[in-house]
């Protein structure tokens, strides 16, 4: 781990090989963990008595078509079964060992508990779990709890569901991957005055769980940004095409720029159209309308933030405007549009490509003294 | 005078019994497995999920070769009863199959797509048309509908309720008798019936049937007057008051 390499290959070796500090992960547990408690609290969960029950909105076996199977009755267990999902509430659904081990009979009877008030139990579980991940406290087996019943609240009420929750649930993922209570938790207290461990300098890890949840973050940046262009592809395609086979190119190029013209974010009304959404939006847009060219510039500036991501956070010195720009970005759509947890949930990723020295300062917490190094004998 | 450098002697390295360093080997390779297998998860997954249609559809499938048997069960093991045939499309399939149900089974499905284009010009409501027994007609609006085209409002809350109805808004009277999952209409059908009779407990008349509306808000064009909003309806299902479909 301490050899130095240059080059691509010495970055490559750094990036995914050499220790990280442990801040950055703390920052990203109790941030999202945050996000998902809050969620829980005043959105998911508020939504389960007009969700759950006989005469909930969302019932999870068909009212018409009842199987004979009681573990896969109806639409929901059919649909967790077809996708591979699992859900606790749902019997055991794909929850490995339980899943076989456990009788069918014993398994109705869970069904039928959860739906029939046991699901409360359930989410108090879930929001404790949630809390003992903010502190810190078992962090892996907390999380691997809180990710458990996120994916299991999730799948139970899949249709009211949107990005942010998606995002929620990605993150107990990562966090389950991380060592996430190494520091600022309730279980690097423990080791630091029972156990008296006591490192030299900063709580340092390997970095390779921090390195696929920036991936992952930077995948969902491209991605958001590379559909977007839409029928671009198409008509780019069309112009090499064309020119290909003889056309001119100013003909080709022509149809191109047509075409080009058609789409949204390319010619910037695509920020107007969402504003003016009135399923969305918080306010009318008429209260509050912004000029075209503004919207355009805020369209441009989107697809610019979200294609140039991946690239634009490698450098240290394009990072802190891209991340304070991502935070206006993900405010401003909180702001303006009604999407949920979304803004929060994505903004909770954020740490993860700050510095431990940074984040130490901002929280105000005291640099231990690097270790001493040994006097040549 | 030159600073002599300065020489770190090594320290002797403590003996690691074989066992462990087995098992630390054994880590590392089990982790750097995972690494690569997740990233072609997120490599492999995305653009699938993204572009199915215009990378496998219209484009993979149609390649020449795409069905063309790599080797069959009867050349690598000619006393092999069975008769498999492998195919890029059949290994495209496996792998295609290995990572949509990992994504789903920890519930890091990817496929990541927010505002993508075309971006909607309407904005569609569900509503509950309450059909009285008296022959009269009251209209449920979404409690996410706001008074439209001129009046303010303030959103706060309410997009699970939206995520819900937007569910059904896409069906007719056509599709909703073959859903899959007619039980989500049927439960709505029926929480509308209790909307209308908290909103009118001591009314005597009993609802006969519900029809489910779909309110379509049409934006306005950035040449038009900002609150030039214009509404359209059409029918997605009428409903008796249990939630059953009406004959």
């Amino acid at each position: 781990m301490t050899r130095e390499y240059r080059g691509l290959f010495g970055f490559f070796w750094r990036f995914w090989l050499a220790p990280i500090r442990a801040e950055p992960v703390a920052a990203f547990r109790i941030l999202a963990g945050i996000v998902a408690f809050v969620s829980l609290t005043t959105s998911l969960g508020p939504r389960m008595a007009l969700d759950f029950g006989p005469d909930g909105l969302t019932p999870p076996a068909d009212l018409v078509r009842q199987s004979d199977d009681p573990k896969y009755t109806g639409s929901l267990d059919a649909w967790l079964e077809r996708t591979g999902k699992f859900c606790v509430n749902r019997g055991f659904v794909g929850v490995p060992l339980l899943d076989v081990w456990l009788p069918r009979e014993s398994l109705r009877g869970w069904v039928e508990w959860c739906e029939a008030g046991g699901n409360y139990w359930l989410a108090w579980l879930y929001g404790v779990s949630i809390l003992f991940v903010i502190a810190g406290l078992f962090t892996r087996l907390s999380t691997l709890l809180a990710l458990l019943l996120t994916v299991s609240f999730q799948a139970r009420m899949s249709w009211v569901l949107n990005g942010g929750d998606a995002v929620i649930r990605e993150s107990f993922f990562y966090l389950l991957l991380m060592p996430a209570g190494a520091v600022w938790s309730v279980d690097g207290w423990l080791r630091r005055r029972v156990w008296g461990v006591k490192p030299p300098g900063p709580v340092l890890i390997e970095p390779w769980s921090v390195r696929l949840a920036q991936i992952q973050l930077c995948s969902i940046y491209l991605f958001t940004g590379l559909i977007k262009l839409g029928g671009t592809y198409a008509a780019v395609g069309g112009f090499c095409g064309s020119v290909w086979n003889g056309q001119a190119v100013a003909a080709a190029w022509e149809t191109c720029r047509a075409a080009l013209a058609e789409e949204d974010w390319l010619n910037g009304v695509a920020v107007y159209w969402v504003l003016n959404d009135v399923c969305l939006n918080r306010f009318p847009y008429a209260w509050l309308p912004l000029p075209l060219v503004l919207c355009q510039v805020l369209s441009w500036a989107t697809l610019v933030f979200e294609i140039g991501f991946p690239l634009l956070v490698l450098s240290r010195w394009t990072r802190p405007v891209l991340l304070a720009g991502g935070a206006m970005f993900h405010f401003g759509i909180w702001f303006h549009t009604e999407v949920g947890f979304f803004s929060a949930a994505m903004v909770a990723w954020y740490p993860l490509f700050l510095s431990g020295a940074f984040l130490a300062w901002v929280v105000g917490v005291k640099e231990p003294p690097p270790p001493s190094i040994p006097p040549a004998p | 005078m030159d600073t002599p450098p300065t020489v770190f002697q090594e320290r002797p390295t403590p003996a690691v019994s074989p066992v462990r360093r087995f098992f630390a080997s054994l880590r590392v390779v089990l982790i750097a497995a995972f690494v690569c297998w997740h990233l072609f998860f997120l490599l492999f997954r995305n653009p699938l999920d993204l572009w199915w249609h215009e990378l496998v559809d219209d484009g993979l499938k149609k390649l020449s070769w795409w069905d063309t048997p790599l080797v069959t069960m009867q050349q690598a093991f000619p006393n092999d009863p069975r008769h498999v045939v492998v195919t890029p499309g059949k290994i495209f399939s496996t792998i295609d199959m290995a990572t949509w149900r990992y994504g789903n089974y920890f519930g890091i499905e990817q496929g990541w797509s927010m505002f993508s284009p075309p971006i909607a010009r309407r904005g569609s409501f569900l509503a509950a048309e309450v059909i009285l027994d008296d022959g009269s007609t009251e209209m449920l609006l979404s409690p996410n509908e706001k008074p439209l085209p001129d009046g303010f409002y303030f959103r706060w809350g309410g997009w699970r309720q939206r995520k819900l109805e937007d569910y059904l808004l896409y069906e007719t009277p056509e599709s909703i008798a073959g859903k899959s999952d007619p039980q989500i209409a049927q439960a709505y059908v029926r929480w509308s019936v209790r909307r209308w009779r908290e909103i009118n407990f001591y009314d005597p008349r009993l609802v006969a049937r519900v029809r489910l509306v779909k309110r379509t808000w049409e934006f306005p064009h950035h040449t038009d007057p900002p609150n030039k909003l214009t509404l359209s309806e059409s029918t997605i299902g009428t409903f008796l008051p249990d939630g059953s479909l009406a004959p």
